[in-house]
């Protein structure tokens, strides 16, 4: 090629260099490609440099390795876990092995599970890898003989043990033929397993049979020790006839002081002396025979020794020894004793009935006596009453009569002796009653008022006469006394005040005391000195009263008074003040009972009446007392009243004449001579007149015959008779009598 | 009264530094003490030094390309963070014979140091930890050693980052009780009360032109050809350079960037070697797509690190840092150090100048990473 300078030279270059230029780069490309290419191929591959791990992990993220991280964790949060549970399981070994007791656990399937060394010690010998099954255990141990069982267990001992293996209770014992004793417990695990765990309580058991034969030597000693304390002989004799037990009094009993060494000859000897004695039965039962026994037996020297003996359990002979000999004289002693006792109970009963019968006596003569008394009360008073009560009417009817002034004045005080004579033999009278205690106080509970009032009715004249006030205070309070005897006393109270009252008043009032009721009279009179207050109660004492009247006390009121408030067992009380007053009283007590109304006498009852009114009237008179009927015959003329007498019905009928007029009325004694009362009289003349009304007169003051007077629809008036009174009953009689002649 | 202290010794000699160190540091209940030791001191005057003052404490830390504590940037100095009291525990682990060593095993160790916190704080949750690393700058396995430590790490936040040796790239050490060590890594897990954050930040973004590592030694972390050229050659062409222009401060300003998904990576470069080969400070590999990487606002982006964290935390009590040495380099190219250095000093920062750092499971370049801790408690 021709060099033609530059041009054709660097065209050549030109291309060349671009030519290579061109190869050039396309090399490069080729082998960027390659690379690229490769690094694609490769991909991010954990294995492929530490590029690759960046890219991944750039690319990635963290995720996969958080999670490859967790993975991680739990495996080692695995690892740790069993690690502790290899501690576990190893801290556990080391426990089960530090146990002092035989163990062994067993799965679900009754496979052992594990043992421990003391288990394999215990059952020596025995299968015990894990995975053995319990049974063939068991199996084992019987086999080879280990266990002591009792002959009564019902059984094998195998399955007993497997039985008590299933169903684990109560621990219970095994003991080994070499003589070990174990307690066995066993119990369920969670999972279905069993543990059974071994104690060996050899030494327990040991000590125990120790501490029990200790216990029993020293019961025997006890025992042996209390019979030879006993005074009684024991001996006991075993089925072989051999002693087996005695005490020393049993010896002294055989008369046995030196008492051989060997046992068998005491007993021979003690046999022998018994059989000497025909005790034999002592030493065991005769054939035939039943086990108690009992046996008197006297010695030479007197005495008497009771020997019971027992056949017990086992065919021991009990026999005791008792000398009774002291016991049996007691017993006769007793007996005579007895006997003595007996007939001196016998002679003593006598007595008592003689003495019995001497008291009945003595008793029905006292009795006979207050009869006696009472009946002569009864008649004293009538009898001595009567004419003193007809003095008083013949008194009396002479007063009515038209006199000269100095008659008329001799009436007057003729009048006031014989009022003085009545008041006197009245107090007298009532006071011998109280002694004889013939008038025995009749307790009632009634209203204190009624008494009250009528005790100061009566003494409202004689107290406005003295120009005196009297007042009744009565409450309604109800008492338990003997209104009688109350009223009496009341009454001999107020008397006694207005004698010795000139001015001021009286009043009969009541006060509330601690024990009671004070019921009593106030006065303003001139009152009692203290020395006095005593001196008043006796009899026939009389102070200087205030009052002018002509009539002065007899001095007896307040001692009667003083006896009758005794019988009531009322206390009295007086309290007085010289010159300024008196209270003179008796504290009741109060009753709860309710108040029994008082029956009052007739007397009461008379209203006012008119002084003509009798004119005309007729009247039969039955008393027995001729002076009597004399002076009421005269008092009742003198109103002017047709008047006929009798001293018996019977007599009245025959002396009434057969035209006569009939009479209006009957007045009639009570006491009538002859076996009837006032009341038969009375009812022979209503027989043969018709119902006339009619009074009885009586000097009693008793409710009986105030019951019986009421109870015949009649009217009673007392004795002694008052002129007045009589009028007042006769004049209110007539008035209301029904019949009508 | 518990909590953080942070120090800084410029004293030369080995005894007086220690001394000033653990009398700032030392407290009652101490359970860490991190050091980030300037490797021009004499290293094992100044262990035997440290040694006899804090004892049996834990302590953890590495040489530096430079420091960062109290003041700022810092050089031929000593800085020191101490943790203690209710609020804190930590446990240590170190990773030997890093060489050696596969995954499996280093997993072992992580997990072991991460189980042990539990033992020091039975009150510590999963959120209460955090990680660090300090890895032997030169061994060049921080890649299988982030991956492995956040494997066992089961999800717990890891930053870390590469001792340094100034700009020597000869022989760097990890620190513990004792001594120094080198081709070891320490794993340090805290457990803490206090509110944290973890955090990274980079400004470099995605250059448009790409080129292909064609050539490569990855297990030497060398590039041999980009795009089929000799690799040093073909580096000074796409960042506009010539070859003798290559210098490490050229380095911080240009650096390669990877795109992997969505994210961007810097990959720097160490040295040019004598065959123009580029010697990296993390992986590489043949077929790799890489950009010249286009930097941003370093100082803004920074701040706006510091915000962010002030956002969440208030004003963190100390941030531990891993500041690679690179953007040290850019910023004195730019005269910026000292503006950065106020703003790390505000936060309290305690770190060092890296020759690479650990975010999570990734080994990356020129970064700021670390761990924010809070004043108070969560």
């Amino acid at each position: 090629m021709p060099d033609t300078g530059l041009a054709p030279a660097t065209g050549r270059h030109a291309a060349d260099a671009a030519m290579q230029a061109l190869l050039r780069e396309n090399e490069k490309l080729r082998k960027i490609n390659r690379a690229l290419m490769a690094s694609a191929e490769r991909g991010p591959d954990v294995n492929g440099g530490a590029f690759a791990l960046f890219q991944t992990a750039a690319a990635l993220g963290n995720q996969v390795q958080e999670r490859t991280a967790a993975l991680t964790d739990a495996l080692a949060e695995l690892t740790r876990a069993k690690e502790k549970e290899a501690q576990a399981k190893q801290r556990l070994a080391a426990a089960i092995e530090a146990i002092n007791q035989g163990i062994v656990l067993c799965d679900a399937d009754d496979r052992i599970v594990v043992t421990n060394e003391r288990y394999r010690e215990l059952w020596g010998g025995l299968p015990a890898e894990p995975g053995t099954q319990f049974a063939e255990v068991v199996s084992g141990a019987a086999a080879r003989g280990m266990v002591a069982t009792e002959q009564d267990t019902e059984g094998s001992w195998e399955d007993f043990r497997m039985q008590r293996h299933r169903t684990p209770g109560e621990p219970f014992v095994i003991q080994f033929r070499d003589g070990t004793w174990l307690q066995v417990s066993e119990r369920r695990v969670p999972g279905g397993g069993t543990v059974s765990l071994y104690t060996d309580i050899t030494e327990v058991k040991r000590d125990e049979a120790q501490r029990r034969e200790r216990e029993l030597a020293e019961k025997s000693r006890l025992l042996q020790a209390t019979l030879d304390n006993l005074s009684k002989g024991v001996s006991v004799f075993d089925a072989r006839r051999q002693l087996v037990a005695f005490n020393p009094a049993f010896m002294e009993f055989l008369r046995i002081a030196d008492r051989p060494a060997d046992p068998a000859e005491i007993s021979d000897l003690c046999i022998e002396r018994l059989d000497l004695l025909g005790l034999s039965f002592v030493h065991g039962p005769l054939d035939n025979e039943e086990g108690r026994h009992l046996q008197e037996h006297k010695t030479p020297d007197g005495r008497t020794i009771e020997i019971r003996r027992s056949v017990m359990p086992g065919g021991f002979s009990v026999a005791t020894f008792m000398d009774v000999t002291e016991r049996l004289r007691i017993s006769e002693a007793l007996q005579e004793a007895n006997e003595g006792l007996e007939k001196r109970v016998e002679a003593r009963t006598v007595e008592l009935i003689r003495a019995n019968a001497e008291i009945l006596a003595a008793k029905a003569e006292a009795e006979m006596m207050n009869l006696s008394k009472t009946k002569f009360f009864a008649a004293a008073n009538h009898d001595l009453l009567q004419p003193l009560a007809a003095a008083r009417v013949f008194a009396s009817a002479l007063s009515e009569r038209r006199l000269s002034a100095h008659n008329r004045e001799l009436v007057r005080h003729a009048l006031s002796a014989l009022d003085s004579v009545d008041d006197m033999l009245t107090a007298l009278l009532d006071i011998a009653k109280l002694d004889a205690g013939v008038m025995p106080p009749a307790l009632c509970s009634f209203s204190v008022r009624e008494v009250m009032l009528r005790v100061g009715e009566e003494y409202k004249l004689i107290a406005a006469r003295q120009k005196l006030r009297l007042r009744v205070f009565a409450g309604e309070a109800v008492i338990t006394s003997d209104p009688r005897l109350l009223a009496r006393i009341l009454r001999n109270l107020v008397s006694n005040a207005l004698r010795y009252t000139s001015t001021g008043g009286v009043l009969i009032g009541h006060r509330r005391v601690p024990e009671g009721l004070l019921v009593g009279v106030w006065d303003t009179g001139i009152g009692v000195a203290a020395d006095q207050q005593e001196e008043i109660f006796e009899e026939f004492r009389r102070l200087p009263q205030a009052s002018d009247r002509s009539y002065r006390g007899a001095g007896l009121g307040l001692s009667i008074v003083r006896r009758a408030s005794r019988m009531l067992g009322h206390r009295m009380v007086v309290r007085s003040y010289p010159g300024r007053g008196s209270l003179f009283g008796i504290v009741v007590p109060i009753s709860h009972a309710p108040a029994v109304c008082l029956k009052r006498p007739d007397n009461s009852q008379a209203g006012p009446c008119g002084p003509g009114s009798l004119r005309g009237r007729r009247v039969q008179l039955i008393d027995d007392e001729p002076h009597v009927l004399q002076a009421l015959s005269v008092l009742l003329t003198g109103w002017g009243m047709g008047v006929s007498g009798a001293a018996s019905a019977t007599q009245a009928l025959t002396e009434f004449a057969e035209d006569a007029a009939r009479p209006d009325m009957i007045i009639a004694d009570y006491r009538l001579e002859g076996a009837g009362t006032g009341l038969d009289a009375i009812a022979v003349l209503r027989r043969r007149w018709g119902d006339l009304p009619a009074i009885v007169v009586t000097a009693d003051h008793g409710t009986e015959v105030q019951q019986e007077v009421s109870a015949a629809g009649l009217h009673l008036l007392h004795k002694p008779v008052r002129p007045a009174r009589l009028r007042s009953l006769i004049t209110h009689v007539l008035q209301h009598s029904t019949f009508d002649a | 009264m518990s909590g953080v202290r942070r120090a800084i010794t410029q004293a030369g000699e080995p005894q007086i530094a220690a001394q000033e160190l653990f009398s700032a540091l030392w407290q009652t209940q101490c359970c860490l003490v991190l050091l980030f030791v300037s490797p021009d001191y004499d290293l094992a005057s100044l262990a035997a030094a440290l040694k006899q003052c804090f004892g049996t404490v834990n302590l953890a830390g590495c040489t530096t390309s430079g420091e960062i504590g109290p003041g700022g940037y810092h050089e031929h100095s000593v800085v020191g963070i101490s943790l203690a009291g209710s609020d804190f525990a930590a446990s240590i682990g170190l990773i030997r014979a890093l060489s050696q060593m596969d995954a499996a095993d280093m997993q072992a160790t992580v997990r072991q140091t991460r189980l042990a916190i539990y033992d020091a704080a039975p009150w510590a949750r999963h959120e209460n930890l955090f990680a660090i690393t300090l890895i032997d700058g030169m061994c060049g396995c921080e890649e299988v050693v982030a991956s492995a430590a956040c494997g066992a790490l089961a999800g717990i936040p890891l930053r870390g980052g590469s001792a340094g040796d100034g700009l020597y790239f000869q022989r760097t050490f990890v620190l513990d009780q004792d001594g120094f060590h080198s081709d070891c890594a320490l794993i340090v897990v805290v457990a803490t009360r206090r509110r944290f954050r973890a955090f990274k930040t980079e400004h470099f973004t995605a250059g448009q032109e790409k080129s292909v590592v064609t050539g490569a030694d990855p297990r030497r972390r060398i590039v041999t050809e980009i795009n089929a050229e000799p690799a040093a050659a073909e580096y000074a062409r796409i960042t506009g350079r010539k070859l003798d222009q290559l210098t490490p401060a050229s380095f911080a300003t240009h650096p390669m960037v990877v795109r992997v998904g969505e994210q961007c990576f810097v990959r720097s470069i160490q040295q040019v070697n004598p065959d123009l080969s580029l010697a990296f400070l993390c992986a590489i590999d043949e077929g790799v797509v890489l950009t010249v990487g286009q930097g941003g606002d370093l100082i803004g982006n920074l701040r706006q690190n510091f915000s962010d964290i002030e956002a969440e935390l208030g004003v963190p009590e100390a941030v531990i840092a891993f500041d690679c040495i690179l953007r040290g380099l850019e910023l004195d190219q730019h005269g910026l150090r000292a503006e950065a250095g106020r703003l790390m000093d505000e936060n309290h920062t305690i770190g060092f100048s890296t020759y690479g750092e650990q975010y999570e499971a990734m080994h990356v370049n020129q970064t700021l990473s670390g761990i924010a801790i809070g004043a108070e408690n969560a």
